[in-house]
């Protein structure tokens, strides 16, 4: 199987935070890399991207050293990147003269498709039609990977879904990947073939998201029969009045004890908010 | 690389129309006034109009998307110096056309106006090759704190020039060798933009974003 993306050992310290992370994206794949703000996740797409450099580790990019890869990556970073006067016509011709493989008409005919205005300054445009427009630029340079920073934020759903669709459209070919960051679980719930969790800098999981759904179960009880659980296999819990819920292995779930289906937002939820009672103790 | 350079002149159009047309308007008032700041004034803009262009990419978030693109990082500063040049040498141009013009035309001033363009292609150059480097390491709100040390350089530099001017035409007019003096000014600063040039690679590799 090869990868489109392998990060082997990765190490960025800041003053405040450290990541360490390991993961691999299977070409023809699509990633979501989850967790709250400050996680890691914007900082993991900057190393990938060469715009910080990691103090140790080694990043491929579709089997070669990351930098010599950027033909084949298209990137969604911001909404938009390009200055606010500028025009979606006049940015297909910037990048006419950056990307060697520019498919002018594959351009047109994507803004097109997502009915996104060509002769209007950026500063006119709503954000899903900047969105919109970023996608379009990403995918008219046949790129091979495409890499998504918090694309769906903000966003109404119906553009949510737009955007989805487009991403499943790209993975049509197998040798297509997508690397996507974000904090609505509910489309990476529809998009990703695997589910990559960061918390505090650390790969927390990284698993088939079918197979991740499958493996863990959502125990509902009170906080004296969770007892019958060995703490070390809990990957997450919430208390409240009622009772608690906790992130618990199917494996490990004891029998007789009632349990249901996790679904990807719960995982998050209860994966972020850690092994933590109230009163604040881990 | 193209792309940057076509990106940068359109947005200097769109943006800076205004700019390019009071160059216009000080350029010809400059031929019915004896007040250096009114021919120095376009030199002064065109540095502006580049750092203003850096700060434009900052806010869009233009430079850290670029810095991700298939281009390196040389290319990417390149780009700016080149553009910097490109204006520098149209404001030149205009320069030569409508004051050397005038100058010909009224058969009396040639030597005011081949005492005037080395300082103004001193200035043109100067001060972008020391904020350049700044606004590139620093970003351009910190970076444009170096204004300040700019300033300052740029009127030693200037009464330095003044100096240089009476020397060359000693209250007459310019003697040949006593011009080629005045004339080694930009072509020092030429040298100074290439090294700025070379720095400001060197620390845009190193940076992060």
């Amino acid at each position: 199987m090869s990868l489109a993306i392998e990060i082997r050992g990765l190490e960025k310290h800041y003053k405040d935070f450290d990541l360490k992370l390991d993961l691999e994206l299977p070409e023809g794949c699509i990633l979501g890399l989850v967790g709250e703000n400050g996680a890691g996740k914007t900082t993991a797409i900057k190393c990938l991207l060469g715009l910080v450099r990691p103090e140790a580790g080694q990043i491929r990019v579709l089997g070669r050293e990351a930098v010599s890869a950027r033909e084949d990556v298209g990137l969604v970073l911001e909404p938009t990147a390009f200055p606010e006067s500028m025009n979606a016509r006049q940015i297909g011709k910037i990048l006419s003269g950056v990307y060697r493989s520019w498919d002018a008409a594959a351009y047109a005919s994507l803004l097109e498709r997502l009915r996104v205005p060509g002769e209007k300054p950026l500063k006119d445009l709503s954000r899903g039609n900047r969105m919109k427009l970023s996608i379009c630029s990403a995918l008219s340079h046949h790129a091979r990977l495409l890499v998504l920073d918090e694309p769906t934020s903000g966003l109404d759903p119906v553009v949510r879904d737009e955007v989805v669709n487009l991403l499943l459209d790209f993975t049509r070919d197998e040798e297509h990947s997508v690397l996507i960051s974000s904090h609505i679980v509910s489309d990476l719930e529809k998009l990703c073939d695997y589910i990559a969790f960061l918390k505090d800098g650390r790969l927390m999981l990284c698993e088939e998201k079918d197979r991740l759904l499958e493996e863990y179960r959502l125990v509902q009880c009170a906080p004296e029969e969770l007892a019958r659980i060995d703490p070390a296999l809990i990957k997450g819990r919430r208390e409240t009045d009622y009772g608690v819920s906790a992130l618990v292995p199917e494996a490990a779930v004891p029998a007789g004890m009632h349990s249901a289906p996790v679904d990807i937002e719960e995982l998050f939820v209860l994966m972020a908010s850690g092994t933590k009672k109230e009163g604040g103790e881990r | 690389m193209k792309g940057l350079i076509w990106k940068d002149l359109v947005l200097v159009w769109k943006t800076y129309k205004t700019y390019v047309i009071l160059t216009l308007v000080f350029l010809i008032a400059g031929n019915f006034s004896d007040n250096g700041f009114i021919a120095l004034y376009p030199a002064w803009v065109v540095g502006l109009i580049v750092m203003n262009l850096i700060n434009m990419d900052e806010r869009s978030g233009w430079n850290v998307y670029s810095a991700a693109l298939p281009l390196s990082r040389a290319q990417l500063v390149s780009a700016k110096y080149l553009v910097m040049l490109v204006l520098s040498l149209g404001t030149a141009l205009l320069y030569l056309l409508i004051q050397g013009g005038w100058a010909l035309w009224q058969g009396s001033d040639l030597d005011a106006f081949l005492l005037h363009l080395p300082m103004i292609l001193t200035v043109m150059l100067l001060w972008p090759a020391i904020m350049l480097p700044c606004v590139l390491k620093l970003g351009y709100s910190r970076g444009s704190t170096a204004y300040i040390l700019v300033a300052g350089v740029l009127f030693g530099v200037l009464m330095g020039g003044v100096s240089l001017l009476d020397f060359v035409t000693d209250g007459g007019t310019a003697s040949f060798p006593r011009l080629a003096l005045l004339y080694a000014m930009p072509l020092a600063t030429a040298v100074l933009f290439g090294l700025s040039w070379l720095l400001s690679v060197r620390i845009y590799r190193k940076k992060e974003f």
